[in-house]
Protein backbone atom coordinates (compact mmCIF):
# COMPACT_ATOMS: atom_id res chain seq x y z
CA UNK A 1 0.00 0.00 0.00
CA UNK A 2 3.05 1.85 -0.31
CA UNK A 3 2.78 2.66 -3.70
CA UNK A 4 2.88 5.84 -5.81
CA UNK A 5 0.01 7.09 -7.65
CA UNK A 6 0.67 8.67 -11.71
CA UNK A 7 -1.41 10.92 -12.96
CA UNK A 8 -1.78 10.63 -16.73
CA UNK A 9 -3.08 14.46 -17.15
CA UNK A 10 -0.10 16.52 -15.81
CA UNK A 11 2.26 12.79 -16.72
CA UNK A 12 3.32 13.42 -13.29
CA UNK A 13 3.54 10.96 -9.62
CA UNK A 14 0.92 12.78 -7.54
CA UNK A 15 3.73 11.71 -4.51
CA UNK A 16 7.41 12.48 -4.13
CA UNK A 17 9.70 9.20 -4.73
CA UNK A 18 11.24 8.41 -1.61
CA UNK A 19 14.99 7.78 -2.96
CA UNK A 20 16.98 9.64 -5.60
CA UNK A 21 17.53 6.58 -7.56
CA UNK A 22 20.84 7.58 -10.13
CA UNK A 23 22.65 10.67 -8.55
CA UNK A 24 24.83 10.87 -11.05
CA UNK A 25 21.56 11.68 -13.94
CA UNK A 26 20.43 14.92 -12.88
CA UNK A 27 16.67 13.53 -14.26
CA UNK A 28 16.69 11.98 -10.60
CA UNK A 29 16.18 14.91 -8.55
CA UNK A 30 12.63 15.46 -10.07
CA UNK A 31 11.36 12.88 -7.43
CA UNK A 32 7.91 13.43 -8.94
CA UNK A 33 9.34 12.28 -13.07
CA UNK A 34 8.22 9.08 -14.03
CA UNK A 35 11.37 7.31 -15.49
CA UNK A 36 13.34 10.31 -15.78
CA UNK A 37 10.88 11.48 -17.83
CA UNK A 38 12.01 9.41 -20.50
CA UNK A 39 8.77 6.93 -21.01
CA UNK A 40 9.69 6.42 -24.56
CA UNK A 41 13.27 4.70 -23.25
CA UNK A 42 12.47 3.35 -19.47
CA UNK A 43 9.98 1.21 -17.32
CA UNK A 44 9.41 0.74 -14.45
CA UNK A 45 6.59 -2.01 -13.51
CA UNK A 46 7.39 -2.79 -10.06
CA UNK A 47 9.04 0.24 -8.69
CA UNK A 48 11.23 -1.65 -6.85
CA UNK A 49 14.01 -4.36 -7.06
CA UNK A 50 14.31 -6.92 -4.66
CA UNK A 51 16.72 -6.88 -1.69
CA UNK A 52 17.99 -10.66 -2.93
CA UNK A 53 18.65 -9.29 -6.28
CA UNK A 54 20.81 -6.89 -4.66
CA UNK A 55 22.55 -9.13 -2.31
CA UNK A 56 23.03 -11.60 -5.12
CA UNK A 57 24.43 -8.89 -7.18
CA UNK A 58 26.60 -7.76 -4.61
CA UNK A 59 28.13 -11.37 -3.88
CA UNK A 60 29.10 -11.93 -7.29
CA UNK A 61 30.61 -8.58 -8.38
CA UNK A 62 32.43 -8.58 -5.44
CA UNK A 63 33.36 -11.97 -5.67
CA UNK A 64 34.58 -11.84 -9.19
CA UNK A 65 36.51 -8.70 -9.15
CA UNK A 66 38.57 -9.57 -5.76
CA UNK A 67 39.56 -12.78 -7.80
CA UNK A 68 40.21 -11.09 -10.59
CA UNK A 69 42.24 -8.58 -8.92
CA UNK A 70 44.09 -10.75 -6.12
CA UNK A 71 45.71 -12.98 -9.58
CA UNK A 72 46.48 -9.55 -11.04
CA UNK A 73 48.54 -9.01 -7.52
CA UNK A 74 50.59 -12.27 -7.38
CA UNK A 75 47.59 -13.63 -5.43
CA UNK A 76 48.16 -11.40 -2.15
CA UNK A 77 44.91 -11.83 -0.49
CA UNK A 78 44.96 -8.36 1.37
CA UNK A 79 43.56 -5.97 -1.00
CA UNK A 80 45.34 -3.05 1.18
CA UNK A 81 49.08 -4.46 -0.20
CA UNK A 82 47.19 -4.51 -4.15
CA UNK A 83 49.09 -2.08 -6.28
CA UNK A 84 46.90 -2.55 -9.45
CA UNK A 85 43.64 -3.44 -9.99
CA UNK A 86 40.52 -2.97 -12.29
CA UNK A 87 38.48 -2.31 -9.54
CA UNK A 88 37.24 -4.35 -5.75
CA UNK A 89 35.44 -5.82 -4.64
CA UNK A 90 31.78 -4.03 -3.14
CA UNK A 91 29.08 -4.08 -5.90
CA UNK A 92 25.20 -3.14 -4.73
CA UNK A 93 22.19 -2.23 -6.81
CA UNK A 94 19.89 0.09 -6.22
CA UNK A 95 16.18 0.92 -7.68
CA UNK A 96 16.13 3.98 -9.77
CA UNK A 97 12.80 3.85 -11.85
CA UNK A 98 13.22 2.02 -14.78
CA UNK A 99 16.69 1.60 -14.30
CA UNK A 100 18.77 -0.83 -11.96
CA UNK A 101 22.14 0.09 -11.43
CA UNK A 102 25.35 -1.89 -10.36
CA UNK A 103 27.54 0.37 -8.48
CA UNK A 104 31.16 -0.80 -7.62
CA UNK A 105 33.45 1.01 -5.46
CA UNK A 106 36.99 0.23 -5.23
CA UNK A 107 40.66 1.16 -5.81
CA UNK A 108 42.28 0.84 -8.93
CA UNK A 109 46.55 1.36 -8.57
CA UNK A 110 46.01 3.63 -5.66
CA UNK A 111 43.06 5.76 -6.94
CA UNK A 112 39.73 5.80 -5.73
CA UNK A 113 37.09 5.77 -7.46
CA UNK A 114 33.08 5.05 -7.82
CA UNK A 115 31.57 3.78 -10.58
CA UNK A 116 27.84 3.01 -12.00
CA UNK A 117 26.42 0.74 -14.38
CA UNK A 118 23.08 0.90 -15.31
CA UNK A 119 21.87 -2.41 -16.68
CA UNK A 120 19.69 -0.81 -19.68
CA UNK A 121 20.03 1.30 -22.22
CA UNK A 122 23.28 3.53 -22.61
CA UNK A 123 24.07 3.22 -18.68
CA UNK A 124 25.78 0.35 -18.86
CA UNK A 125 29.02 1.44 -20.85
CA UNK A 126 29.35 4.29 -19.58
CA UNK A 127 29.58 3.07 -15.78
CA UNK A 128 31.49 -0.33 -16.31
CA UNK A 129 34.27 1.99 -17.77
CA UNK A 130 35.55 2.40 -14.17
CA UNK A 131 36.26 -0.93 -13.87
CA UNK A 132 38.55 -1.30 -16.41
CA UNK A 133 37.13 0.06 -20.39
CA UNK A 134 34.61 0.57 -21.92
CA UNK A 135 32.93 -2.28 -23.84
CA UNK A 136 29.45 -1.62 -24.93
CA UNK A 137 29.71 0.55 -27.83
CA UNK A 138 26.17 -0.04 -28.74
CA UNK A 139 23.41 -0.68 -26.58
CA UNK A 140 20.27 0.12 -27.70
CA UNK A 141 17.35 -0.02 -24.88
CA UNK A 142 15.96 -3.55 -24.14
CA UNK A 143 13.44 -4.87 -26.53
CA UNK A 144 13.75 -2.20 -28.83
CA UNK A 145 16.45 -3.76 -31.44
CA UNK A 146 17.33 -0.73 -32.64
CA UNK A 147 20.74 -0.04 -34.01
CA UNK A 148 22.50 2.68 -34.89
CA UNK A 149 24.02 1.32 -38.00
CA UNK A 150 26.14 4.61 -38.72
CA UNK A 151 28.27 4.17 -35.80
CA UNK A 152 28.54 0.40 -36.73
CA UNK A 153 29.84 1.29 -40.12
CA UNK A 154 32.39 3.80 -38.39
CA UNK A 155 33.54 1.10 -35.92
CA UNK A 156 33.85 -1.46 -38.97
CA UNK A 157 36.16 1.56 -40.79
CA UNK A 158 38.18 1.84 -37.98
CA UNK A 159 38.56 -1.33 -37.30
CA UNK A 160 39.65 -2.12 -40.49
CA UNK A 161 41.82 0.88 -40.33
CA UNK A 162 43.55 -0.54 -36.91
CA UNK A 163 43.82 -3.96 -37.50
CA UNK A 164 42.35 -4.53 -34.54
CA UNK A 165 40.33 -7.61 -35.35
CA UNK A 166 43.60 -9.24 -36.35
CA UNK A 167 44.86 -8.80 -32.52
CA UNK A 168 42.26 -10.92 -30.51
CA UNK A 169 42.89 -13.80 -28.54
CA UNK A 170 41.28 -15.20 -25.74
CA UNK A 171 43.12 -13.18 -23.03
CA UNK A 172 42.73 -9.96 -24.66
CA UNK A 173 40.59 -7.67 -22.16
CA UNK A 174 40.16 -10.92 -20.05
CA UNK A 175 39.29 -9.35 -16.57
CA UNK A 176 37.32 -6.66 -17.97
CA UNK A 177 35.68 -9.02 -20.17
CA UNK A 178 35.42 -11.44 -17.01
CA UNK A 179 33.66 -8.27 -15.18
CA UNK A 180 31.34 -7.81 -17.87
CA UNK A 181 30.02 -11.07 -17.59
CA UNK A 182 30.04 -11.21 -14.13
CA UNK A 183 27.58 -7.95 -14.72
CA UNK A 184 25.18 -10.08 -17.37
CA UNK A 185 25.36 -13.13 -15.05
CA UNK A 186 24.28 -11.35 -12.43
CA UNK A 187 21.81 -9.24 -14.91
CA UNK A 188 19.93 -12.36 -15.60
CA UNK A 189 19.89 -14.05 -12.15
CA UNK A 190 18.11 -10.76 -10.72
CA UNK A 191 16.04 -10.28 -13.86
CA UNK A 192 17.22 -6.40 -13.63
CA UNK A 193 16.27 -5.00 -16.81
CA UNK A 194 15.62 -7.86 -18.58
CA UNK A 195 11.91 -8.65 -19.50
CA UNK A 196 11.20 -11.75 -20.99
CA UNK A 197 12.66 -11.62 -24.57
CA UNK A 198 14.54 -8.75 -23.56
CA UNK A 199 17.70 -8.15 -25.81
CA UNK A 200 21.62 -7.09 -25.50
CA UNK A 201 23.48 -5.74 -28.69
CA UNK A 202 26.97 -5.89 -28.44
CA UNK A 203 28.82 -4.48 -31.78
CA UNK A 204 32.61 -4.08 -32.45
CA UNK A 205 33.33 -3.98 -29.10
CA UNK A 206 35.77 -5.93 -26.74
CA UNK A 207 32.64 -8.78 -25.87
CA UNK A 208 32.65 -9.44 -29.56
CA UNK A 209 35.90 -9.55 -30.00
CA UNK A 210 36.52 -12.41 -27.53
CA UNK A 211 34.14 -13.89 -30.14
CA UNK A 212 36.18 -13.75 -33.43
CA UNK A 213 37.75 -16.71 -32.45
CA UNK A 214 35.73 -18.91 -30.85
CA UNK A 215 35.31 -22.47 -32.57
CA UNK A 216 32.16 -21.82 -33.91
CA UNK A 217 32.92 -18.47 -35.75
CA UNK A 218 36.30 -20.29 -37.16
CA UNK A 219 34.48 -22.77 -38.44
CA UNK A 220 31.44 -20.67 -39.92
CA UNK A 221 33.96 -18.77 -41.32
CA UNK A 222 35.67 -21.79 -43.12
CA UNK A 223 32.82 -22.73 -44.05
CA UNK A 224 31.56 -19.48 -45.83
CA UNK A 225 35.19 -19.32 -48.23
CA UNK A 226 34.46 -22.93 -48.82
CA UNK A 227 31.16 -23.07 -49.16
CA UNK A 228 29.36 -19.75 -49.35
CA UNK A 229 27.52 -20.72 -46.29
CA UNK A 230 25.74 -18.00 -44.75
CA UNK A 231 24.08 -19.24 -41.35
CA UNK A 232 24.04 -22.00 -39.02
CA UNK A 233 23.96 -23.15 -35.49
CA UNK A 234 27.60 -23.69 -33.42
CA UNK A 235 26.82 -26.20 -30.58
CA UNK A 236 28.77 -25.48 -27.49
CA UNK A 237 29.07 -28.95 -25.91
CA UNK A 238 30.55 -30.15 -22.98
CA UNK A 239 33.99 -30.13 -24.67
CA UNK A 240 32.90 -26.26 -25.22
CA UNK A 241 34.57 -24.72 -22.12
CA UNK A 242 38.04 -26.73 -22.81
CA UNK A 243 37.93 -25.19 -26.27
CA UNK A 244 37.44 -22.17 -24.65
CA UNK A 245 40.05 -21.46 -22.69
CA UNK A 246 39.24 -19.96 -20.22
CA UNK A 247 37.41 -16.99 -22.42
CA UNK A 248 34.36 -15.80 -19.84
CA UNK A 249 32.49 -14.20 -23.19
CA UNK A 250 32.58 -18.14 -24.86
CA UNK A 251 31.99 -19.78 -21.81
CA UNK A 252 29.10 -17.53 -21.37
CA UNK A 253 27.62 -17.50 -24.56
CA UNK A 254 27.73 -21.34 -25.09
CA UNK A 255 25.78 -22.56 -28.38
CA UNK A 256 24.71 -19.70 -31.03
CA UNK A 257 23.15 -19.07 -33.61
CA UNK A 258 25.07 -17.34 -36.42
CA UNK A 259 24.14 -15.25 -39.30
CA UNK A 260 27.10 -14.10 -42.08
CA UNK A 261 26.57 -11.19 -44.52
CA UNK A 262 29.04 -9.31 -47.05
CA UNK A 263 28.93 -5.81 -46.60
CA UNK A 264 31.17 -4.32 -49.30
CA UNK A 265 34.64 -5.49 -48.48
CA UNK A 266 33.65 -6.35 -45.07
CA UNK A 267 31.88 -9.51 -43.37
CA UNK A 268 29.30 -8.92 -40.44
CA UNK A 269 29.35 -11.67 -38.21
CA UNK A 270 25.62 -11.58 -35.99
CA UNK A 271 25.73 -13.83 -33.61
CA UNK A 272 22.12 -15.06 -31.41
CA UNK A 273 22.33 -16.38 -28.05
CA UNK A 274 19.33 -16.58 -25.51
CA UNK A 275 20.55 -17.54 -21.76
CA UNK A 276 17.53 -19.35 -20.07
CA UNK A 277 17.30 -21.22 -17.55
CA UNK A 278 16.34 -24.28 -20.34
CA UNK A 279 20.09 -23.92 -21.68
CA UNK A 280 21.38 -23.07 -18.29
CA UNK A 281 20.59 -26.29 -16.74
CA UNK A 282 23.11 -28.97 -18.25
CA UNK A 283 21.23 -30.86 -20.88
CA UNK A 284 21.94 -33.03 -23.70
CA UNK A 285 21.66 -32.15 -27.73
CA UNK A 286 17.88 -31.83 -28.81
CA UNK A 287 16.46 -32.64 -24.86
CA UNK A 288 15.39 -30.31 -22.33
CA UNK A 289 15.62 -31.03 -18.44
CA UNK A 290 14.12 -28.13 -17.96
CA UNK A 291 11.65 -27.47 -20.97
CA UNK A 292 11.15 -24.34 -22.59
CA UNK A 293 7.87 -23.37 -21.37
CA UNK A 294 9.06 -23.76 -17.47
CA UNK A 295 10.79 -20.99 -18.06
CA UNK A 296 10.16 -17.62 -15.95
CA UNK A 297 8.30 -15.14 -18.34
CA UNK A 298 9.41 -12.29 -16.24
CA UNK A 299 11.73 -11.02 -12.88
CA UNK A 300 14.71 -13.26 -12.05
CA UNK A 301 16.28 -16.24 -14.75
CA UNK A 302 13.62 -15.02 -17.03
CA UNK A 303 14.98 -15.60 -21.02
CA UNK A 304 17.46 -13.25 -21.65
CA UNK A 305 18.63 -12.47 -25.01
CA UNK A 306 22.20 -11.08 -26.64
CA UNK A 307 23.05 -10.25 -30.07
CA UNK A 308 26.49 -9.90 -30.88
CA UNK A 309 27.79 -8.22 -33.64
CA UNK A 310 31.29 -7.86 -35.23
CA UNK A 311 32.90 -6.79 -38.58
CA UNK A 312 35.84 -8.28 -40.44
CA UNK A 313 37.70 -7.55 -43.98
CA UNK A 314 37.24 -10.04 -46.60
CA UNK A 315 40.16 -12.46 -47.02
CA UNK B 1 50.12 -23.04 -4.28
CA UNK B 2 49.95 -20.40 -6.73
CA UNK B 3 49.32 -22.97 -8.94
CA UNK B 4 46.44 -24.19 -7.46
CA UNK B 5 45.06 -20.89 -6.89
CA UNK B 6 44.88 -20.44 -11.03
CA UNK B 7 43.77 -23.57 -11.20
CA UNK B 8 40.66 -23.30 -9.14
CA UNK B 9 40.04 -19.80 -10.47
CA UNK B 10 40.28 -21.00 -14.22
CA UNK B 11 37.99 -23.82 -13.36
CA UNK B 12 35.57 -21.38 -11.11
CA UNK B 13 35.09 -18.62 -13.77
CA UNK B 14 33.45 -20.95 -16.62
CA UNK B 15 31.16 -22.87 -14.15
CA UNK B 16 30.10 -19.12 -12.89
CA UNK B 17 30.09 -18.22 -16.15
CA UNK B 18 27.89 -21.30 -17.53
CA UNK B 19 26.21 -20.40 -21.13
CA UNK B 20 23.85 -22.99 -23.08
CA UNK B 21 25.51 -26.00 -24.01
CA UNK B 22 23.73 -28.46 -26.36
CA UNK B 23 21.10 -27.89 -28.93
CA UNK B 24 18.13 -27.05 -27.76
CA UNK B 25 16.62 -29.19 -30.78
CA UNK B 26 18.20 -31.70 -33.04
CA UNK B 27 16.50 -34.37 -34.78
CA UNK B 28 17.37 -36.19 -38.05
CA UNK B 29 15.08 -36.24 -40.88
CA UNK B 30 16.53 -37.94 -43.45
CA UNK B 31 20.78 -38.32 -44.59
CA UNK B 32 22.34 -35.05 -43.87
CA UNK B 33 19.31 -32.87 -42.67
CA UNK B 34 18.48 -32.13 -39.45
CA UNK B 35 15.97 -29.79 -37.47
CA UNK B 36 18.20 -27.83 -35.49
CA UNK B 37 17.82 -25.30 -32.94
CA UNK B 38 20.20 -23.25 -30.62
CA UNK B 39 18.89 -22.14 -27.09
CA UNK B 40 15.41 -21.65 -27.87
CA UNK B 41 12.90 -24.60 -29.89
CA UNK B 42 11.65 -21.38 -31.97
CA UNK B 43 14.62 -21.08 -33.16
CA UNK B 44 14.23 -24.26 -34.85
CA UNK B 45 16.09 -24.26 -38.62
CA UNK B 46 15.93 -27.04 -41.07
CA UNK B 47 20.13 -27.92 -41.78
CA UNK B 48 22.45 -29.44 -42.95
CA UNK B 49 25.66 -31.25 -41.78
CA UNK B 50 28.44 -32.94 -42.62
CA UNK B 51 30.44 -35.16 -39.55
CA UNK B 52 33.71 -33.81 -41.76
CA UNK B 53 33.07 -30.16 -41.27
CA UNK B 54 33.15 -29.37 -38.10
CA UNK B 55 30.58 -29.39 -35.67
CA UNK B 56 28.23 -26.42 -36.89
CA UNK B 57 25.51 -27.14 -38.85
CA UNK B 58 24.19 -25.09 -41.78
CA UNK B 59 20.84 -23.24 -42.01
CA UNK B 60 19.48 -23.74 -45.24
CA UNK B 61 15.55 -22.72 -43.79
CA UNK B 62 16.00 -20.21 -40.96
CA UNK B 63 13.71 -20.11 -37.97
CA UNK B 64 11.00 -20.85 -37.44
CA UNK B 65 10.65 -24.42 -39.19
CA UNK B 66 7.54 -26.33 -37.91
CA UNK B 67 7.05 -28.94 -40.22
CA UNK B 68 8.38 -31.29 -42.25
CA UNK B 69 7.71 -34.23 -45.15
CA UNK B 70 9.69 -36.11 -47.44
CA UNK B 71 9.67 -39.01 -49.87
CA UNK B 72 12.60 -40.59 -52.04
CA UNK B 73 12.98 -37.44 -54.29
CA UNK B 74 11.59 -34.06 -52.54
CA UNK B 75 11.27 -32.76 -48.67
CA UNK B 76 8.58 -30.03 -47.99
CA UNK B 77 8.72 -27.68 -45.34
CA UNK B 78 6.59 -24.99 -43.92
CA UNK B 79 7.91 -22.30 -41.64
CA UNK B 80 6.50 -18.80 -39.47
CA UNK B 81 9.23 -16.32 -40.53
CA UNK B 82 11.04 -15.26 -37.43
CA UNK B 83 13.74 -12.52 -37.17
CA UNK B 84 16.13 -13.52 -34.51
CA UNK B 85 15.81 -12.96 -31.51
CA UNK B 86 12.17 -11.77 -31.71
CA UNK B 87 8.94 -14.41 -31.95
CA UNK B 88 8.24 -16.43 -34.94
CA UNK B 89 5.31 -14.41 -36.75
CA UNK B 90 2.32 -17.68 -36.45
CA UNK B 91 0.07 -14.74 -39.41
CA UNK B 92 2.28 -16.10 -42.27
CA UNK B 93 3.28 -19.16 -43.08
CA UNK B 94 6.24 -19.98 -45.66
CA UNK B 95 5.88 -23.11 -47.95
CA UNK B 96 9.52 -24.44 -49.19
CA UNK B 97 10.44 -27.59 -51.74
CA UNK B 98 13.71 -29.14 -51.82
CA UNK B 99 15.13 -31.40 -54.22
CA UNK B 100 17.00 -33.97 -52.37
CA UNK B 101 18.45 -35.90 -55.18
CA UNK B 102 18.78 -33.42 -57.96
CA UNK B 103 19.07 -29.48 -58.09
CA UNK B 104 19.84 -29.15 -55.02
CA UNK B 105 23.30 -27.08 -53.48
CA UNK B 106 22.88 -27.19 -49.74
CA UNK B 107 25.49 -24.77 -49.43
CA UNK B 108 24.54 -22.03 -52.01
CA UNK B 109 21.30 -22.80 -51.30
CA UNK B 110 20.90 -22.83 -55.54
CA UNK B 111 17.74 -25.32 -55.95
CA UNK B 112 15.69 -24.51 -53.10
CA UNK B 113 12.19 -23.06 -53.92
CA UNK B 114 10.19 -20.88 -52.04
CA UNK B 115 9.55 -18.95 -49.89
CA UNK B 116 6.43 -20.04 -51.29
CA UNK B 117 2.68 -18.82 -50.33
CA UNK B 118 0.09 -21.79 -49.79
CA UNK B 119 -1.02 -21.49 -53.86
CA UNK B 120 2.48 -20.80 -55.45
CA UNK B 121 3.47 -24.00 -52.93
CA UNK B 122 0.30 -26.42 -54.45
CA UNK B 123 1.10 -25.02 -58.51
CA UNK B 124 4.95 -25.92 -57.55
CA UNK B 125 3.33 -29.23 -56.57
CA UNK B 126 1.82 -30.33 -59.28
CA UNK B 127 4.06 -28.49 -61.75
CA UNK B 128 6.97 -31.14 -60.16
CA UNK B 129 4.49 -34.20 -59.79
CA UNK B 130 5.05 -34.22 -56.31
CA UNK B 131 2.56 -37.20 -55.08
CA UNK B 132 -0.60 -36.07 -52.98
CA UNK B 133 0.51 -38.79 -50.55
CA UNK B 134 3.94 -36.93 -49.40
CA UNK B 135 2.08 -34.96 -46.40
CA UNK B 136 3.89 -32.77 -43.64
CA UNK B 137 4.58 -35.86 -41.30
CA UNK B 138 6.95 -34.16 -38.94
CA UNK B 139 4.73 -31.92 -36.77
CA UNK B 140 6.31 -29.74 -34.15
CA UNK B 141 3.00 -28.80 -32.70
CA UNK B 142 4.22 -25.96 -30.01
CA UNK B 143 5.72 -23.94 -32.97
CA UNK B 144 2.79 -24.49 -35.19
Amino acid sequence: MNGRFYDPIPARMLSADNYVQDPGNSQSYNRYAYVFNNPMKYTDPSGEIGILAALGVAAIVAGVSYLINAGKNGWEIDPRKWTSGDGVGIGFTTNSAGTTNLYGFGNAGGVSWTGGAGINGDGFGGGLSTFGQASYNQMPSAGTGSINWNSVNNQRNADIANHQFEESSDFDNWSSNAVDIAFMTAAWVSGARIPNGGSMYFVNDEITNALRNAPGIVQAREKYYKYETTSGDAPFGASGYWNAKGDPVESFVGTFDYEIIKIDNTLQFTITNRTSMSSFVPHPQGFYIWPDSWNPTSGPFSNFNQTYIFTEPIR
Amino acid sequence: MRTMKKLILYLSIPLLFVGCQGLAVKEKIIDNYFLVAADASEWTSLSYHEDNEGANYSSLIEATVFAVGYNDNYMIVKQHPCTLPNPPDKNITNFYILPLKEGMNWRTKNGLMGPLTEQEFNAKRKELGIPKDLTFTKLLKNLE
